[in-house]
Order: C-alpha cells, then structure tokens, then sequence
C-alpha cells in the first residue's frame, strides 16, 4: 500500500527549499530557523514528519557535548527519494528551486 | 516616590530578565513531556541546542512557548501516521501469512509424497507395472491397426527399461524404511517440519493480531495510552517480522539438501518454486520491514 505523502504546507516548502539549496550537505535544525525566520515550533514538527516519510535522513554531529560545551545538532539531509519529490512538489508550483516566491 | 516605584520596577524586570531562562528549559522540557516516548530523547537534545544559538533570553522564550504550542501538531502528526500503518498492517497480515504458509505447505506435500514413495515400494512397483502396461497398449494397438508394422529399436528400449523398472521395484521389497530413507533426507524432513510449524505458527500469530489492531484503529482512548498501546503492538509485530525474517533466511540451510530428495524435474521444480517464495518474502521483509522505531 502506497503511504500518504506529507502535507506541504508553505512553511514546509520553505523548508524543502532551505534542503534543496545544497543538497548533498547536511542542515542543522537552528541553521534552517536561521534562513527561514520561521519559529522553533514550526520547524522542527515539519522535520520530524518529513522524517518519518524518509524524505529526510538525520544523524547527530560528530562531536564530544562536553568537550563543545554545547548540546549536538541534529544534522538533516534530503533523501534521494526524498530530493526528488521536493524538486518535483516545487516545481508543480513552478518555482524555481532553492529560490521560492517570498525571497524575491 | 516615583524614584521609589522606578526602582522596584527596575529590580522586577531585571529579576524577571533573569528567570527567563530557567522557564524557556522548563518549557522546553514541559512541551517534551508531551511529544511521543521515543522522540523525547532526541527532542530535548535538538530543542535545547536550538535555544542556545538563539540571541536573547527574549527571543527564547517566545521560541519555547512556539515548542509548547507545537505540542498538538506534534501529536496529530503521530496519530496519523500510526493509523497508516495500522490500516496498512491490517490489510498487509492477512496476505503475509497466507504467502508465509502456502510454500511450506507446498515442501511438507512433497515430503509427504517422497516418504511415500520411499517406504511404500508397492506404490513403486505399482507406478512401474503400470508404465509397462501403457508402453504394451500402444505396442498392441499399432500391430493391430497395422499388421505388417515393425517395432521400431525405441519402442524396444523403452519396454526393456519399463521391465527394469518393475524388477527394481520388486528387489526393494524386503528392504527396511531405515535403509530407504538416508539418515541426512531424515534430518532435512526434521528441519522442514521444524520451520512449517515455526511458519504456521507466526501466520497464526499475525492473523490474530487483527483484532487487536482494529480495535487500536477505532480505539477512542486518552493520547498517551493509545500511543502506549500503539508502540506495544509495533513492538510485538516488529519481533514477529523479525522471526519472520529470520526464518525466511533459515530456509536456504534446507535447500541445498532439498535437492538429494527429488527424483524427477518436475518436483525439483516444484520444491525449487516453494523456496523461491519463501526468499522472495524475506527479501520483501527485508526491504519493507514495518518498525517501532521508525514511528
């Protein structure tokens, strides 16, 4: 049985198109805040069930909390099944990707 | 007066300034409690380094209460992929167990069958009695029809090997089943009546959980013990996949001895098709594997 895409609100395109920018590095979860000026609480919910679809792959930083002396992020990539839906969600809406109407 | 007053304000607001941050954690931490158990590691980890690289305790707190308030979409995005997979589970178990069944099914025939044969050298002596009857028919029919005809070398052949075959099913007479059937065909009888009961009994086990999984679907329960229920019965069906898995997996230990046990084409076929299913299943497993800890 085929699952049920994930609903593609604006903000979650915006934050598709945040990924689509440089596909093959990985986001943290605060850099995407950063570039979208969304807030935490809309963000990270759209993360998550993008995940959960396996849109996005996740894995935590390479990195020693105690050593950085701060928490690791939680570093998102888009699938390859995953970048080729959100190529193809933004290019029904016939936007460039990378670049969506509200940065213009 | 108003000094006064200016003053008592200025120590409230900074005293205030200065707690913002313990209650952004204390609303991070709250909005956590409420996410699913599996994510709530991860979310107090992720969440709690996004404050940090946030600029002012203001800022923050406006950012935690956005955590607090994401809460019920958090939620509702949960429960709806829950009931996704179990409308998928309920749909998907029914088909796996009878695909889980019907080659083992196919292999306990042919052992059946084989052990038959094997200790019933009536049966064989039957079967060949029979082949030298037809082969006899024709040979009768043809000279009748044409008097003059001449029976051709093959057909001499295949009446000699007919013969042969009745003589060889008469010589076993006599002979024990222990000699008949090799100690390694037993093993292998062993091993399939092993994984045929193990198969049936997680087909079993599977096609009862629909009820328990319909019920979950219509369940109308608090969140907290739906999501409970959910990730005990995603459990338990993880671990039968797995047995699943690992079974499908154990049966290319059979095949190869498979083989020693086939005396004609078309039953290798047969058992060839029966393990073939079975690999295609666990290759689907493998690949398509429902599991507790991708919710």
């Amino acid at each position: 049985m085929a699952k049920k895409e994930p609903r593609l609100s604006h903000q979650a395109l915006k934050v598709l198109s945040i990924l689509l920018q440089r596909p093959q590095e990985s986001v943290a979860g605060s850099d995407i805040l950063r570039q979208t000026g969304m807030l935490s609480g809309t963000v990270y919910p759209i993360l998550m069930r993008f995940e959960r679809a396996k849109w996005l792959e996740s894995e935590w930083e390479q990195l020693e909390p105690k050593d950085a002396g701060r928490p690791r992020k939680r570093l998102y990539r888009l699938s390859p099944n995953g970048y080729n839906k959100a190529r193809a969600a933004l290019a029904e809406l016939e936007l460039p990707q990378g670049r969506l109407a509200w940065n213009y | 007066m108003e000094l006064l007053i200016s003053l008592i304000v200025g120590v409230v607001v900074l005293e205030a300034y200065a707690w913002l941050n313990p209650l952004c954690e204390w609303l991070v931490r709250k909005a956590v409690s409420y996410v699913q158990v599996e994510e709530q590691e991860r979310a107090q980890e992720e969440w709690t380094e996004s404050l940090g690289t946030l600029p002012n305790s203001a800022v923050r707190l406006i950012h935690a209460l956005s955590y607090v308030a994401s809460v019920p979409r958090i939620r509702s995005d949960f429960r709806e992929q829950a009931l996704e997979e179990l409308d998928e589970a309920i749909l998907e178990f029914p088909k796996l167990a009878s695909e889980l069944e019907q080659p083992w099914e196919r292999v306990s025939l042919k052992v059946i069958a084989y052990v038959s044969r094997a200790t019933n050298p009536e049966n064989s002596l039957k079967r060949s009695t029979e082949s030298l009857l037809a082969t006899l028919i024709r040979i009768e029919k043809k000279v009748r029809s044409n008097p003059e005809s001449k029976i051709s070398a093959g057909t001499v052949e295949e009446l000699a090997e007919a013969l042969q075959r009745c003589r060889e099913a008469t010589g076993s007479f006599g002979n024990s089943t222990s000699q008949t059937i090799t100690e390694e065909v037993n093993k292998l009888l062993e091993k399939i009546e092993r994984y045929s009961a193990e198969a049936r009994k997680i087909a079993t086990a599977l096609r009862d959980y629909i009820p328990a999984l319909e019920k979950l679907r219509s369940s109308r329960m608090r969140h907290r013990d739906w999501e409970a229920a959910y990730y005990k019965i995603s459990r338990d069906l993880d671990d039968y996949v797995s047995a699943l898995h690992k079974l499908s997996e154990q049966t290319t230990t059979v095949e190869p001895i498979a083989d020693d046990i086939e005396d004609d084409d078309q039953e290798l076929k047969e058992f060839n098709d029966a393990f073939t299913a079975l690999k295609v299943l666990g290759a689907r497993l493998r690949s398509n594997r429902p599991s507790a800890a991708s919710v």
